[in-house]
């Protein structure tokens, strides 16, 4: 069972590194933001299969903490890059 | 291997094709709406059934609540992030379609 | 060890390697931000590996939380038309698309002189580390005292006695050292005191549901977290971290916690922390002991209040940094700015 747990966080992990080239590529702030996101929910699924494989009940917390702040940054950038880039609309146009 | 060992695999490979779909879809999709689409695939139900499968193994009541609670904060976060995204390129992207059309 | 487990602990490791080399090499302000970003979690899972679940509980709050909050948020600057940006900056970021993104020129290192200080440096900085490792003390050095003394120090997770009882010492001025940033973020820019700032847009319906729906979350998971230092990982540092994402959120919403708070409340709540070590530290001198040695029989509940005073003061520097450059980087953007220490360029 124990392999299993840790063959799944390898495959998890290996999804991370292939979103990794959406982030080189862009095109878009958003699109950057969107992986960062997927990085955050996959990270979440690895550290929560490796609380079960490490039998480390601490890691539950460390997820928790993950999903709670996850949002934030999403937040962040939608009402403070969002008003920037408004204004610079408007100037180019 | 027992019955709930199975149970939890079954799940977990669930979960794991989700992500797949999710990460294939955000690298492949042409624009950044169907890209959302394949995010909120990964968010919602690759961590979903993930929880699912390892609910499974738990052995005390306020651990499977936990993980259920994670999960239903990040079904929170992702559909308010997803939202937030979509809206914010969705006000960006018409007045550039309109222009170069009119160009 | 599986050989499994040994793939995962590759993986992770040239992941870390890519990131980082990535990070430093992107060509967008914003790739890099999201590689850092991505860089935290991956660190996060590091040190889930080396079995510090400690380190990846802060990691997670502050790597992933606050620093790409803050990296964010610092972007808005460098988004704005260049004819309003500042043009004494030397590595100003040229706008070269339509797009969000914006490019900036890659640093080069033409001079010959630069790379061999660097490389002479990085050089160094690696013979340090290998230096530091092979000088580890056998057996764990003072892990065996530690754990000894583990049933005087209040608490039953070893780690939170050692930062809070045993090294209490290291933690006060940790706190002490996050006081000091503020006033140098302070000092460096000029006093702005946080005064109100329009948000023209308001939080929308979905927004303001989860503003109600989170904001005791972090709430409950800050006191949670705390109240789990006590015998499990967690304390001070991620309960503070967490309340300052409850201002932090507030604040985006358009609710100006800063603005609205007394400007005394704001002052004791940043030096709490700070205060409340100092007391107990005095108090254990007059009753002719050494300097923040807490009496057994109370050490768990003097423990408890000194990191609740902690993660408050904590809390409220890393939000005061937040909401400090958040206000700034408006009243420049914006043109309109209200007190006069604000129209200070920060490059002067």
């Amino acid at each position: 069972m124990n392999s299993f747990y840790m063959a799944l966080s390898i495959f998890l992990l290996l999804n991370i590194a292939a979103a990794l080239v959406r982030v080189i590529r862009g095109p878009t702030a958003a699109d950057r933001l969107m992986t960062a996101q997927l990085f955050g929910t996959t990270g979440m699924a690895i550290l929560l299969v490796l609380a079960e494989a490490m039998d480390e009940p601490a890691l539950r917390d460390v997820t928790f903490v993950f999903a709670v702040l996850a949002i934030l940054i999403v937040i962040c950038f939608v009402r403070t890059a969002g008003e920037a880039d408004a204004s610079r609309n408007t100037d180019a146009s | 291997m027992s019955f709930v060992n199975a149970f939890t695999i079954i799940f977990c490979l669930a979960g794991a094709v989700f992500f797949l779909a999710g990460t294939v879809g955000l690298l492949r999709f042409p624009d950044i709406f169907s890209r959302l689409h394949a995010l909120t695939k990964a968010d919602n139900l690759g961590l979903g059934l993930i929880v699912i499968g390892l609910l499974f193994q738990v052995d005390s009541f306020s651990t499977g609540l936990k993980m259920l609670f994670i999960w239903s904060l990040a079904l929170a976060a992702g559909s308010n992030a997803c939202y937030a995204i979509g809206r914010y390129a969705f006000l960006r992207t018409p007045r550039e379609k309109t222009r170069e059309a009119s160009e | 060890m599986t050989l499994l487990d040994q793939v995962f602990d590759i993986v992770v490791c040239l992941l870390l390697l890519v990131l980082a080399w990535r990070t430093l090499s992107a060509t967008h302000l914003y790739q890099s931000a999201i590689f850092f970003i991505a860089f935290g979690l991956t660190m996060a899972l590091a040190w889930v590996r080396l079995a510090a679940p400690d380190v990846a509980l802060a990691e997670a709050a502050i790597g992933a939380g606050l620093l790409g909050v803050l990296l964010v948020d610092s972007l808005r600057v460098f988004a704005r038309p260049p004819e309003t940006g500042r043009d004494s900056e030397p590595n100003k970021p040229e706008s070269r698309d339509n797009d969000v993104t914006t490019s900036r020129r890659r640093p080069q290192f033409n001079s010959a002189v630069a790379s061999v200080t660097a490389g002479a440096g990085c050089l160094f900085l690696a013979y340090v580390l290998v230096a530091a490792i092979h000088d580890l003390p056998d057996g764990g050095g003072l892990t065996a005292q530690a754990a000894e003394n583990l049933s005087r120090s209040g608490v039953e997770h070893p780690v939170t006695a050692v930062l809070l009882n045993f090294r209490g010492f290291d933690t006060w001025l940790e706190v002490g050292v996050l006081f000091l940033a503020m006033l140098g973020i302070f000092c460096a820019g000029g006093l702005v005191g946080f005064s109100e700032t329009e948000n023209p847009d308001p939080p929308g319906p979905l927004l303001s549901w989860l503003i109600r729906g989170l904001a005791p979350v972090m709430i409950l998971t800050a006191a949670y977290l705390l109240w789990l230092g006590k015998l499990a990982p967690g304390g001070a540092f991620q309960a503070g971290i967490l309340l300052a994402a409850v201002g932090i959120l507030l604040r985006l919403a358009g609710i100006p916690l800063m603005d609205r708070v007394p400007r005394t409340v704001i002052k004791l709540g940043l030096t709490f922390g700070f205060g409340t070590f100092l007391v107990f530290g005095i108090i254990a001198l007059l009753a002719d002991k050494a300097f923040l040695e807490y009496p057994s029989e109370w050490a768990g509940e003097v423990i408890l209040l000194v990191e609740a005073a902690a993660a408050i003061s904590i809390g409220f520097t890393a939000f005061a940094f937040f909401a400090y450059l958040n206000s700034r980087d408006q009243s420049t953007g914006n043109g309109d700015t209200a007190g006069q220490p604000r129209e200070t360029n920060p490059s002067q």
